[in-house]
This record gives C-alpha cells, sequence and structure tokens, in this order.
C-alpha cells in the first residue's frame, strides 16, 4: 500500500468558472509533493477538494484505498488528512498549549509519535510527551503559556503547523506554510518536513515560490488554469 | 360540527391578518436585504403607531385619518436613529450581538410606551360606519376591509418605490450585492438609513390601521413582529413572496383558530420557519462570509499554581460564608432575594455554558427553565414530593427537550440566536395552551413543597413559606454543585472541544472536532441546567404560569450573562446579583423601568463592555498581581481585538 493519495478526473466548476479541470494525480507515502503554480491556478480548490471542504463537480478521491469522496471533513481529519489555510488560523484566546492540546483530539486514539522516536533515530529519543515534542520542534517551546492572539505572524505560522502536527496525520495539506518565512526559519521549516517525512508523513505543500518548494520537495506538480501539467520533476 | 357558510368570512379576517403581517413584513424585509438585520425592533415601532394614533385620537379629539401625518414621521425618525445609532455599531460584532440589540430595543420601546401610558389595554374607535359591511356571503368588520384595501394601496407604493426610483434602485442592488453596489456609486449610509425610514413608516402606519380592531397594550406588537419576522424569512425578500406568504399565514390562522386549533393557531408561522428551516436552512440567512469582529479583552491567563496551597483556607471559608445568612438569622425578605439570586446564577451558568463557552447566545433558557419547572410540578405532584424526584425530573425533561430543540438548531449556523429566540415563543405558545397539563394562563397552583428524607434521621421539609431558611441552603447547596460541575466539565475534552468552537468553529472543524455534536451536547445540557434550575424555582414560587417562562425571562438571564461576565464561573452569579439588586430597588417606581435599564445598559455592554464585571475585575485583578502569574491579551500586536471570517470553511477560488 504504497500509493496514500489517488485523484481520479477530479473538476470542481464555479458558476461557470472551470476551477479546476480533470487531474489525476497519485502521491505515494512518504514523500514531500509541491504544488506549485500562479494565483488562480486551482490550488487551493484542489485542496479544499482532498480535505473534504468543497465537493468535486466531478471524479473521485481515494485515500489509502477508500473512497473518500463523498466524506466529511471530521472524517478525513479523524482518517489521517489534515490540512491549514493561507491566513494562518490557530484560535486567538486560547494559550499556545492550549491551541496545540486542542489539535489532539482526532490523535488520542492513534499513535504516530511512538513510531517517530523509534524510527528516525536520534532527534526525539526520551523526549516524552508529544505536546512537549511538538511544541520544542515548531520552536514554540517558550511559548507555552502565550496567548495565541498575541503572537507575531510568523509565530502564529508555526503553531498553525504545531497544530497540524498534533492532530497525527498520514497525510498532511500545508497551504503556503512558507509564506512572509524569513530564510533562516525556511531551513528551519524545510528541515522539520524532512523528518517528518522520513517518519512516514506525507506532505503535499501548495506555494507560490519556486524555489522554496523545490528544495523541499521530492516531486513537483505544476498547476495552471485548473490543469496539471508537469506530473513530473 | 364545521360551519362551512361562514369560510368566507374567515377568510376575509385571514387576508386582514395578512395583511398587517405583511405590511411588518414588508419593513421588515427590507432590512434584512439592506443590513442583513431581524429588525424586530420594528414591533415596538408599530406599538407606538398605535399609542400615538390613540393619542391624537382619544386624547386630542383629531379626526382618525389625521393621525398618520403624527404618526409616520415619529416612527420613521425613530427606525433611522435606531439604525443609524445602534444597529450600524452592532452590526460590526456579528449576528448574535446584532439580533440581542434589536431585541432590547423591542424592550425598551415597549417599556417607554408602558411607562408612559400604563398597562391597562387602550382603544380607539373606528371612524367607519356601519361597523359590518357585507360582500356577497361573507361579512366583514368595516375597518378591516378598510385595513386591507390600504395595505394593498402601500404595497403598490412600495413596489413603485422599489422598482422607479433612484432610493429603491439603491436598495436592490445593496441588497444583491453591497460591493458591487458601492462600486457603481450606490451611497450605502443613504441606502441604508432609506431602509430604516421606510420600514419604520410601515410599522407605524400599520400600528395606526390596527389599532381601532382590537384592544392593544404595550406588548401588542410583539406576536405580529415576530411573525413577520418569519414571514421576511421564509419569503427571503421577494415582495410578492412577502405579501402572498402573509396572505395565506393570516388565512391559515384564521381558519385554523376558527375550527380547529383556537390558540394554537399561533404556532402556525414557527412551525413552518422550523419546517422550512430543517429542508433548507439557507432561509435563515445567506452563507457568505462577512468579518466580525471580536473583543478578546477578557481572555485573562492566571497562572495561578503556586495559590493552590491557600485552596485549603478558601475552600470552608467560602463555605462558611455561604452558609452566614442562616446563621444570622437574617430577614426573610433578604432570604428571598437570595434565592431569587440563587435560581437565577444556576439559570444563567447554563446559559454561560453555552454563550461564554461555546460562543452563541440562547435565548431559549427561559423557555427549558419553564419545562423543568412544570415537569417537577406535575411528577411532584403525582408521586412523592422528594427534592429528588423534583430535581432529577427538572434536568431530565429539560435535557430531553433540549436535545430535540438543539438537534434542530444546530443546523441553522450562525443564525441559531434567532432560532433560540423562536423556540421560546413556541414554548411560550405550548404551554399557553397545553391546559390539561400546565394549567393554562390562569396558571398552576398547588406545587408541592419539596422534601429530603434521611433515612434513620428523619425528613427535612423545604418550605419556602415557612422555613426560608432550608430553601435557601438547598439551592445554595445545588449551586454549589452545577458550578463544581461546570468546572471540572470545562477540563476535559468536552470542555477543551466547546472553547475551541468559541474561538474558531471552522477551524475546530478542520481539526477533526465534530462541532456540530459538541453544540447539541452543550445545549442538551445546558437546558437540563435550566431546567434544574427551573424545578427549584417552581417549587419555591408554588404557582406557575407561562408568562414567568417567556422570552423576557430569557433575556434577562442574558442580560445577567453578559453584564456579569461571559465565559466565568462567578460572571453569572455577579449578573444575578446586580440585576436583582437594580429590580428591587426599581420596583417600586415602576416595574417597566428595570427592563427599560436592563437593556439599555445590554446595549451599552454589547457595544463598550463586552467583558462584563467579571472582565473588569479580572482585568483589575491581573493589573494588580506580578507578571508572571498573568497573561493577557493585548499585550501582542494585534491588541484585544480580532477580525476574522466568520464562516472560513468556505476558501477563495484559487
Amino acid at each position: 500500500m504504497n500509493k496514500i493519495l489517488e485523484l481520479r478526473g477530479l473538476s470542481r466548476k464555479f458558476d461557470g468558472l472551470q476551477a479546476v479541470s480533470d487531474v489525476d494525480l497519485e502521491v505515494e507515502r512518504g514523500t514531500v509533493i509541491g504544488l506549485a503554480g500562479p494565483n488562480g491556478a486551482g490550488k487551493t480548490t484542489l485542496f479544499n477538494m482532498i480535505s473534504g471542504f468543497i465537493s468535486p463537480s466531478s471524479g473521485e478521491v481515494y485515500f489509502e484505498e477508500y473512497d473518500i469522496t463523498g466524506w466529511s471533513v471530521t472524517r478525513r481529519v479523524q482518517a489521517g488528512i489534515t490540512r491549514t489555510f493561507q491566513e494562518s488560523r490557530v484560535f486567538p484566546g486560547l494559550t499556545v498549549r492550549e491551541n496545540v492540546l486542542t489539535g489532539r483530539y482526532p490523535a488520542r486514539d492513534r499513535n504516530l509519535f511512538d513510531s517517530l522516536s523509534s524510527d528516525s533515530g536520534g532527534a526525539f529519543k526520551g523526549s516524552g510527551s508529544p505536546l512537549k515534542w511538538i511544541l520544542e520542534v515548531t520552536n514554540l517551546g517558550d511559548y507555552g503559556e502565550t496567548l495565541a492572539c498575541n503572537l507575531s505572524y510568523g509565530y502564529r505560522q508555526r503553531l498553525e503547523l504545531a497544530i497540524a502536527i498534533a492532530t497525527d496525520p498520514k497525510l498532511l495539506l500545508l497551504d503556503e506554510p512558507f509564506s512572509g518565512t524569513h530564510a533562516s526559519d525556511l531551513q528551519e521549516l524545510a528541515g522539520l518536513l524532512s523528518t517528518l517525512r522520513d517518519a512516514g508523513l506525507t506532505v503535499i505543500l501548495v506555494e507560490h515560490d519556486i524555489a522554496s518548494v523545490t528544495n523541499v520537495s521530492d516531486r513537483l506538480v505544476y498547476m495552471e488554469s485548473g490543469k496539471v501539467t508537469i506530473p513530473n520533476d | 360540527m364545521i360551519k362551512w357558510g361562514i369560510l368566507p368570512k374567515f377568510i376575509l379576517d385571514g387576508l386582514f391578518l395578512g395583511s398587517y403581517y405583511g405590511l411588518l413584513a414588508l419593513g421588515v424585509s427590507i432590512i434584512f436585504g439592506v443590513l442583513d438585520i431581524g429588525d424586530v425592533a420594528q414591533g415596538g415601532l408599530f406599538t407606538v403607531g398605535a399609542y400615538l394614533t390613540y393619542t391624537v385620537v382619544t386624547d386630542l379629539g383629531f379626526n382618525y385619518f389625521l393621525a398618520p401625518v403624527f404618526v409616520v414621521p415619529l416612527t420613521a425618525l425613530l427606525s433611522y436613529f435606531l439604525g443609524t445609532f445602534v444597529y450600524r455599531k452592532l452590526r460590526k460584532y456579528g449576528i448574535a450581538p446584532t439580533f440581542l440589540g434589536a431585541v432590547s430595543l423591542l424592550i425598551i420601546v415597549q417599556s417607554l410606551v408602558a411607562m408612559l401610558y400604563g398597562e391597562r389595554a387602550k382603544t380607539v374607535s373606528s371612524p367607519f360606519l356601519p361597523r359590518m359591511i357585507e360582500i356577497g356571503p361573507a361579512s366583514i368588520f368595516s375597518h378591516k376591509l378598510f385595513v386591507i384595501i390600504s395595505t394593498g394601496c402601500l404595497a403598490i407604493l412600495v413596489w413603485y418605490l422599489l422598482r422607479r426610483t433612484r432610493w429603491g434602485k439603491g436598495l436592490r442592488a445593496v441588497s444583491q450585492n453591497q460591493e458591487a453596489a458601492s462600486l457603481v456609486g450606490v451611497d450605502f449610509t443613504t441606502t441604508a438609513a432609506v431602509a430604516f425610514i421606510v420600514a419604520g413608516s410601515l410599522a407605524g402606519l400599520a400600528g395606526f390601521l390596527t389599532a381601532p380592531v382590537y384592544t392593544f397594550t404595550p406588548f401588542t406588537g410583539r406576536m405580529p413582529v415576530l411573525k413577520a419576522f418569519v414571514i421576511s424569512k421564509i419569503s427571503m425578500g421577494s415582495i410578492p413572496g412577502v405579501l402572498a406568504l402573509a396572505g395565506m399565514i393570516g388565512i391559515a390562522e384564521s381558519l385554523t383558530s376558527a375550527y380547529f386549533l383556537g390558540e394554537f393557531s399561533n404556532l402556525i408561522p414557527f412551525v413552518l420557519l422550523i419546517i422550512v428551516t430543517l429542508i433548507r436552512p439557507e432561509v435563515l440567512g445567506p452563507e457568505e462570509v462577512s468579518r466580525i469582529r471580536r473583543n478578546l479583552s477578557s481572555r485573562i491567563k492566571f497562572n495561578l499554581t503556586p495559590l493552590k496551597k491557600y485552596l485549603w483556607v478558601a475552600a470552608p471559608l467560602s463555605l462558611v460564608l455561604l452558609i452566614l445568612p442562616v446563621l444570622l438569622n437574617l430577614p426573610s425578605y433578604l432570604l428571598h432575594l437570595a434565592v431569587a439570586i440563587g435560581t437565577a446564577s444556576i439559570a444563567v451558568t447554563s446559559l454561560d455554558l453555552l454563550y461564554g463557552y461555546v460562543g452563541s447566545p440562547s435565548l431559549a433558557q427561559g423557555g427549558f427553565f419553564g419545562v423543568g419547572a412544570y415537569a417537577s410540578a406535575v411528577l411532584t405532584t403525582n408521586f412523592s414530593g422528594s427534592v429528588l424526584l423534583g430535581l432529577a425530573s427538572g434536568i431530565v425533561f429539560g435535557g430531553l427537550i433540549g436535545f430535540l430543540v438543539g438537534s434542530i438548531g444546530v443546523r441553522t449556523g450562525r443564525h441559531w440566536t434567532s432560532f433560540t429566540f423562536i423556540s421560546t415563543i413556541i414554548f411560550t405558545i405550548l404551554f399557553t395552551n397545553l391546559d390539561s397539563v400546565t394549567g393554562g394562563p390562569s396558571g398552576l397552583s398547588g406545587v408541592p413543597i419539596l422534601s429530603l428524607s434521611f433515612p434513620g434521621i428523619g425528613t427535612q421539609g423545604f418550605n419556602p413559606f415557612g422555613n426560608k431558611e432550608a430553601y435557601y441552603l438547598l439551592v445554595v447547596t445545588v449551586l454549589g454543585l452545577v458550578l463544581a460541575v461546570k468546572y471540572l466539565a470545562l477540563k476535559t475534552w468536552f470542555g477543551r472541544s466547546i472553547k475551541a468552537i468559541r474561538e474558531d468553529e471552522g477551524l475546530a472543524k478542520s481539526i477533526g472536532i465534530p462541532t456540530r455534536r459538541y453544540k447539541i451536547l452543550a445545549f442538551s445540557i445546558s437546558a437540563g441546567i435550566a431546567g434544574l434550575a427551573g424545578s427549584l424555582y417552581g417549587h419555591y414560587v408554588a404557582f406557575l404560569h407561562p408568562e414567568l417562562f417567556n422570552f423576557v425571562t430569557s433575556f434577562r438571564f442574558l442580560m445577567m450573562n453578559r453584564i456579569g461576565g461571559l465565559g466565568s464561573l462567578l460572571g453569572p452569579v455577579f449578573g444575578s446579583i446586580s440585576l436583582t439588586v437594580v429590580e428591587e430597588f426599581t420596583r417600586p417606581l415602576s416595574s417597566y423601568l428595570a427592563q427599560l435599564v436592563f437593556s439599555g445598559i445590554l446595549i451599552l455592554t454589547l457595544l463598550y463592555f463586552p467583558e462584563g464585571i467579571a472582565g473588569i475585575l479580572r482585568k483589575g485583578l491581573a493589573k494588580v498581581l506580578p507578571r508572571g502569574f498573568v497573561e493577557t491579551a493585548g499585550s501582542g500586536k494585534s491588541g484585544d481585538t480580532v477580525e476574522y471570517e466568520a464562516d472560513g470553511e468556505k476558501s477563495s477560488h484559487e
């Protein structure tokens, strides 16, 4: 079962605008896919269809051999698909710690972090609770008790990522995770994504800047006007 | 036996009802179209129209047909002021605060009218003679016919206004698409002003027209405006739709009340709305994204771990403080107040679960309060007078009905507040009409005295008349238990999830929290606790009456919650204390003064003091404590106000 996600003929039309047309895509487990393309290419709409926020006009979405096209957002998250948003959404009135804890909801029964500690050696041995590990790895360790609304934009982005990781996903859809990030943080983030990938996580990220995406991704998918144009790097 | 011969008469009567519902609904629709606001305050303007007509005709002796000269400018102007100075500001905070503001304004206007004119019913004599007119097989009061015809003319006038004048086109443009309209030069402020002026005029005229038909009180406008609200929602802005639906509902009411159900006919529009909402939830409002501004200044985190050792002192101390009133042998009047505050605190705590933690205010708590009171009264009358049975029946029945109502309510999304409002109206109608169970409008007396048997020791009676101390202790104990349960429940996954829903429901959904399920659960629990409060209250007052559990009661709880402070343990208690105290002081002056004052305070709170008393106290405490103990919103870059998309599931088209 190496193929974690498959899109077949996925299309979406909005009142006369063909946002996504006939996309076929196969994603292997444990890879990082970069989804690049100009504004209006249909990238976020594709994300919305994979994560369940929008239903396709036609086509199917398969996750781990299951046809999830009709599944609700919540069901997909429980199954292991988590997405982030372009606008770095977090829970403003809760502390950083509470934010990440809230993300643990679907993961209560599953255990990625056991495998993370044992498979990737080194970095996480003996790090105790998943919460602590997540905060460390996203560099939020010092901000545990800070209210999320008091964080600067960069830290909010990290928090958003932390919440997403906390849900213990198998497939992570990141919508412009690098936007507004400094070069140094970029390295860190790229490193984090590699670590997660090595532990078995699959990541699809949407970015405008092809350069930052290319370094991190195993494979590049390019979209333009709703169609996938270069399926392989 | 059904007398079919009178059918035409009832149809005509129905058309009359439909006419004035339609006039109100037209105004409400126009405002909905432009601002997406449910302006129930128009019901107050309807009342003003009727009373001003009374003054002009009965007190001043002018000709009836001269009254509109006075009425229309006044109601139009009032409507304009309400729209410009209150609604415009509240809108930015979202649908719920705006709707609450509208209900407050309705209460304020009604209270003012009650204070000015007194609450005895008034009449105006119709200028038309003969009083009855025969039209074919039917006969009808000539004045009613006048109303039907006038409505027709006014409807044509409104149609002309909307289709042919510049303002009307502006109104239609804005209701289609506000942004696009401003791009082509439609001035939103002027358009909104026109909407309010037109609506206010229609409401005032509706009052003027109907004044000679029925006797009226300051509260007569309530029902019609709610029906108008329902009508405009279902017809979703289409003018012919509004009039047609109003007519149909009027006729349906007239026929059912004549042939079948009596007062239950009042339920028709509301049940219809519920059914339509189940089929097409978008009826309650557009799903488009709008930005809400939320004030987070009350989000203060206290890191009190170092102080935990003092808990061992604080707990017994507070227990002593609570028992103090009994030990000191306080006068029974104060104990009475304490019981009232106590039962209200329990009810408001149940509301806080929804308003302060899930984030959606509910106007239905008064109804569940009533369910608990009636259920407990009936069960303890028929079985045993045990305290446990009484309280349990309050919780169980409240919770079950809460589950039912909540399951329907979650489908209404952002319009949940207006839905809960409508549920309360339905509860009131049911309480009034299910005489066999509730005793109907004449009330239910002889509610049993509760008692608790301690095996081996004896039985303690809780006679609210003879033994207020015991009742006070009962209430305080239950309140303490409820607060403890609330505190513990909020620490579980349940608590975490509902807080997440309050902060950002779309985000909560996107990380896998089953928001609907939790909302229904929270609603059911809150209804159960409200039922518990109701049963305590019911056995205390010993006489139950539907008007004790209507939307004003719900609104009082809401005021207590908001003013006391949302999302805190003691906020509900502070709110109950302040409202009860003010009511006691203003009661000698006028029974309506308290309502007036509090509705006004609520609006001010919505606009300027969202954190309430508890929030103000916490802010003060936060300033006093050393920095390490406290984390306040506002120390970061975005200050203490947050703006975000209200329904973030719908992302951009990219």
